[in-house]
């Protein structure tokens, strides 16, 4: 179900206290809000944090288990530290070495299981035994959380004419939208994947989510198997499109940002600069056009992996 | 009476579909932005259906009833233009 603007106003009244109000910087007649800047080096902590703070006492004392292998799981991990709530998160065996550490190094018990689905069958059991499951994106509290990234938007960038946000599970663009569309109902909102990691397009195409065989994109932390009901919902009421570039073309979106911003993004985020600079999202007529830049938890060890492996 | 009670349909009709187009338009909008404006959409939606098939059936009063179907009319297809506008700060008294 997707959360309403009221659910969004309490949201960021509630997580306030514990996030970054991230900034926004125009370079070359774009509009970057900068979440990378983000605690915890992406935006879902926002979501993280309302979920969380939303559960009583009684089942906070319980724990929380997430399933992540990446920002999620960092979130988690970092709000469980925060409110001292114990974190598990399950992750799968490919998740890199220094995620794991991070969360480890938050408090957070990290389990490591073979596959997704196993990870997924894993938080399962835990829910039964009483922890709370903190889904990374199908849960209006989640998606209420990242929805105040909208707020933000809308006051640095008071012509804000066209947004453009990644997609994973389709959580973040569900909760932005939901605001941007109740306050500013002509912006237009553009959703980008990359090949590999595109379960919204696919989805967008089926009427239907449908589910990955796998996750092929180097940007993992777009690597949701399958979108939600509900974010599939929002992206056929509130996008204009959702379009696909390739792994390539998002790296050359991290150099580009890098030259231009001095961050280094995760090719989860550079992929909406590749998507608007490859011309798939029409440029601003009268307004400004703004890219959400939502992660950064990327090394330089992978940038130049890729980058040989690209040959970008 | 007949011309009453198909003025009466007929209003229902188009008054409570212009409403049901706009309330469509509007869904989602922060309703604390909009302000009056669906409720004032609503009350013309209304009076209309309940006014216009009374002055419809007095032959002399029959232009006052043409008119304020078209004003009504009117008020509902432009409603959702008068909430876009007050989203956008540009109407700050509603």
């Amino acid at each position: 179900m997707l959360p309403t603007i009221e659910q969004a106003r309490a949201a960021r009244e509630r997580i306030a206290p514990y996030i970054r109000r991230t900034p926004t910087y125009a370079h070359g007649g774009i509009a970057y809000k900068l979440e990378l800047l983000q605690v915890s080096g992406a935006f879902k902590v926002r979501g993280a944090f309302n979920a969380v703070l939303q559960i009583s006492p009684e089942r906070r004392a319980l724990g929380v288990v997430a399933v992540s292998g990446g920002n999620h799981g960092l979130a988690v991990a970092h709000v469980g530290k925060t409110l001292g709530v114990r974190a598990t998160v399950v992750m799968p065996e490919t998740t890199p070495a220094r995620t794991v550490e991070r969360a480890r190094a938050d408090g957070a018990e990290v389990i490591l299981v073979p596959t997704i689905a196993q990870a997924f069958a894993l938080a399962e059991e835990r829910r039964a035994q009483g922890q709370t499951l903190i889904h990374p994106f199908d849960d209006a509290a989640v998606m209420a959380g990242q929805g105040t990234i909208g707020f933000e938007l809308l006051e640095d960038i008071p012509d804000l004419e066209k947004l453009v946000i990644s997609i994973g599970g389709g959580g973040l663009i569900a909760g932005i939208a939901t605001v941007v569309k109740a306050l500013r109902p002509r912006v237009r909102i553009y959703g980008v994947e990359t090949e590999g990691a595109d379960a919204m397009r696919q989805a967008l195409d089926a009427g239907e989510p449908v589910t990955l065989p796998a996750i092929t994109s180097i940007a993992k932390t777009l690597g949701a198997p399958y979108v939600a009901p509900a974010t599939l919902d929002a992206a056929q009421r509130l996008l204009e499109d959702v379009v696909v570039v390739s792994d390539a073309q998002a790296v050359e979106g991290i150099i580009a940002i890098q030259d231009a911003l001095h961050v280094l993004p995760e090719p989860a985020a550079s992929c909406c600069y590749a998507a608007v600079h490859a011309g798939l999202v029409p440029r601003a007529q009268k307004g400004t056009l703004a890219i959400l830049v939502c992660g950064g938890n990327v090394s330089l060890d992978d940038l130049a992996l890729w980058r040989t492996a690209l040959a970008v | 009476m007949g011309t009453y009670v198909l003025a009466l349909i007929g209003c229902a009709l188009a008054f409570g579909g212009l409403m049901q187009h706009a309330e469509i338009q509007m869904a989602g909008w922060d309703p604390g932005s909009l302000g009056s404006i669906p409720a004032a959409l609503h009350a013309v939606s209304i009076a209309g259906t309940l006014v216009v098939p009374v002055l419809w059936v007095s032959r002399a009063l029959r232009p006052v009833g043409a008119f304020l179907f078209g004003f009504a009319a009117a008020a509902l297809i432009a409603g959702p233009i008068f909430a876009s506008l007050a989203l956008e700060g540009y109407l700050p008294h509603l």
